[in-house]
């Protein structure tokens, strides 16, 4: 009998196990970051989730046009970044290896978080241009908000183009969002 | 074994038939008889062993041995020409299985002309050699090709055929011993002969700085023939080839190759999103590993953010669109609908951004008219709308061919015939090949950020891309590009609020 009680117990706690792992598995890359990180996506821009490092990096993404304002959360067990060192170190966080500009601070919650700058290529289509020019750069401005748990999230500015907004909208929504950003607790 | 065995056959008969008809193997090698050896296998006799053999009056003595087995009988240069120490590869192609339809792809290849030598030995005598395939087993295994490089260079020459001019011939070779400098390259290139790859390699005007097409056998490999002659910086060429033949051959072609071998599933080897990114790898490798830096594209974007760069990658060209991730080729048509999207919007993002690009040009003119600022300054603010336009347009004309590529493969799909095809994919999203594949891709990820942040990451550099700086200085002050042009406008907008009602 209490052999019976026991395997019924740890089949229900299998059950149980079961149906807690698969609903991390099902949770959203949004959902993930919404649990450690609050903040308002900005008004009218399109949303996406995806992860990388087989799922253990979530990132969301809002874009507006050639405005993209992104939220990358790294730290957990298989991340391609154990810490915001190792981040500002690899290829996420430098501009080619060496240190990105800085781009002043911001207020995060109270916190004062350090902003830096870096460009990117946005044309992913030619590897390899048979001469040499300049090629057409976007650029970037994140800093990092620690989270508990030993997470932390970079959030991130993107101009996708060349090209300078004369109106700089996406620059304004970007300040507003950061308004918004607060790591939970 | 029963594929493997009449495959060595006919690759010994294939590679030694010169040697073999000029006399019994017993007898004493004579190099002078004719047709005694195909191009190419004269140098990799002489790089063998770091130079063991030499000829003397058209016959090879081995410098090592002493009378009476100095001199060498056809017998032993047959083995000699086979790789002795390929002799297990040859016994294990049985079982790893040389594609004789490779092998009887390179007999077919024409021959060319010797080149003078001038670039580490056998480089120069780049291509058009046919010589005995060492084959082996492919994957995770050492491959036993020889570990003296230039034995090395010597059998993969001889399983690449090149056709071209001289000074592209020369060229060639250069790119191949660059790439054998490398340690990537050389890997590839013992893999590559290891698992008796071949491929044709020809020099062309095209829009592509490379290309391969995989249909053929073997794999016709495109470069193109501004890396001869049209660069105002031929170092730069030397290394951007370099990684761009490493990216064709030892990415596109070797890996077609893989897939036929293993009888991976031709149509999700086209599909899978990896071969294009995975022969980014290896081009970017090569590349750093040479220079300390990629002169022509910058590997960060996708070390840093993966996802984001092959979703960047499937709104840049009708080929990408339809590529997919091994997740995705389980459900394709589900995956290429959510591309709609992607489509529709970079398609209004670039319109939008042309407009504004060439909303730049009046607030440019009121500088000049309500400001008196000298119009060429204005030259590299110009220059960068003038790239920016120029670059829209082609955009958006990939944007329709790829639009139109995405549906004819959702049609495509949907249909009673795709059927067929999708099980295909989805057959090969579970594979061991593929699982292989995306390991692999990630494992050469991780080996580029760690050569990256290595110390011969950012070493000095053999290559300096030449940045265009504006020496002659601009009547009326300095140069204004588009960012200072930015801030003028912000500030005018500030102070003069009714210059840009």
């Amino acid at each position: 009998m209490k052999i019976s009680l026991l395997a019924a117990f740890l089949i229900l706690a299998a059950a149980a196990g079961a149906r807690a792992e698969e609903k991390v598995k099902t949770k959203t890359p949004a959902q993930t970051i919404g649990a450690l990180l609050a903040y308002t996506p900005p008004k009218g821009w399109t949303a996406a989730g995806y992860a990388n490092s087989e799922g253990a990096d979530p990132v969301v993404r809002f874009e507006k046009l050639s405005d993209a304002i992104v939220i990358r959360l790294y730290g957990a067990p298989g991340s391609a970044y154990a810490t915001p060192k190792d981040f500002l170190a690899g290829p996420a966080g430098s501009a080619e290896g060496a240190a990105p500009d800085a781009a002043g601070t911001a207020l995060v919650a109270g916190r004062k978080v350090e902003l830096h700058r870096r460009s990117f290529s946005i044309e992913a289509s030619d590897p390899h241009r048979p001469s040499p020019g300049k090629s057409l750069k976007g650029s970037e401005v994140f800093g990092v908000v620690p989270l508990k748990k030993g997470r932390f999230a970079v959030v991130a500015y993107r101009r996708e183009s060349p090209i300078p907004d004369l109106e700089r909208a996406g620059e304004k929504a970007w300040a507003a969002f950061l308004k918004t950003v607060k790591p939970k607790k | 074994m029963s594929r493997g065995l009449p495959t060595v056959v006919y690759v010994l008969c294939l590679a030694f038939s010169a040697v073999a008809a000029s006399a019994g193997p017993g007898e004493l090698f004579d190099a002078r008889a004719k047709d005694a050896l195909r191009p190419g296998q004269r140098e990799l006799l002489l790089a063998l062993d770091g130079g063991r053999y030499v000829f003397e009056n058209g016959r090879l003595a081995d410098t090592r041995a002493s009378e009476p087995d100095r001199l060498l009988t056809n017998a032993r240069v047959e083995a000699l020409l086979a790789g002795p120490r390929d002799g297990a590869a040859l016994d294990a192609s049985a079982a790893s299985g040389a594609d004789p339809a490779y092998e009887r792809a390179l007999a077919r290849m024409p021959k060319g002309a010797p080149v003078p030598q001038g670039f580490d030995g056998a480089a120069a005598h780049a291509g058009d050699v046919r010589g005995p395939p060492a084959s082996g087993p492919r994957g995770g295994q050492t491959a036993p090709a020889s570990a003296d490089p230039a034995v090395l260079q010597a059998r993969l020459l001889q399983r690449v055929a090149f056709k071209g001019t001289k000074p592209e011939r020369q060229a060639f070779g250069e790119a191949v011993a660059l790439i054998m400098k490398t340690k990537t390259g050389s890997e590839l290139a013992r893999q590559f002969v290891h698992e008796s790859a071949a491929a044709e390699v020809v020099i062309a005007a095209t829009s592509n700085a490379g290309s391969t097409d995989t249909g053929g056998i073997p794999p016709k490999v495109t470069l193109d023939r501004k890396y001869v002659t049209g660069s105002n910086d031929p170092n730069y060429s030397r290394i951007v080839m370099a990684g761009t033949l490493a990216h064709e051959l030892f990415g596109h072609a070797l890996e077609t190759q893989r897939a036929r071998t293993a009888g991976f599933s031709k149509l999700a080897s086209y599909h899978y999103r990896g071969d294009e990114v995975g022969s980014r790898l290896i081009d970017w490798s090569v590349q750093t590993e040479l220079a300390g830096k990629v002169a022509d594209a910058d590997p960060q974007d996708f070390l840093g953010d993966p996802e984001a760069y092959y979703r960047g990658m499937a709104t840049r060209d009708p080929y990408y669109v339809v590529s997919l991730s091994a997740a995705e080729m389980k459900d394709p048509i589900a995956a290429l609908a959510a591309r709609r999207a992607l489509l529709a919007a970079d398609e209004a993002k670039t319109a939008a951004e042309v407009k504004q690009t060439e909303a730049w040009l009046p607030v440019i003119a009121h500088f000049v008219s309500a400001h008196g600022v000298a119009k060429g300054r204005f030259e590299p603010a110009e220059k960068e709308i003038g790239d920016y336009l120029s670059w829209g347009e082609g955009h958006r004309k990939k944007l329709v061919e790829s639009k139109a590529n995405l549906e004819s493969h959702i049609a495509r799909w949907s249909s009673r015939a795709g059927a067929a095809q999708r099980k295909e994919l989805a057959d090969a999203a579970d594979s061991a090949f593929l699982r292989n594949w995306d390991a692999q891709l990630r494992q050469r990820a991780r080996d580029l950020t760690a050569l990256r942040a290595g110390p011969g990451g950012r070493g000095p550099a053999a290559i300096e891309v030449p940045v265009v700086v504006i020496t002659a200085p601009k009547p009326g002050g300095p140069p204004i590009d588009l960012e200072e042009l930015s801030r003028m406008y912000q500030r005018d907008k500030k102070t003069n609020a009714r210059h840009f009602k």
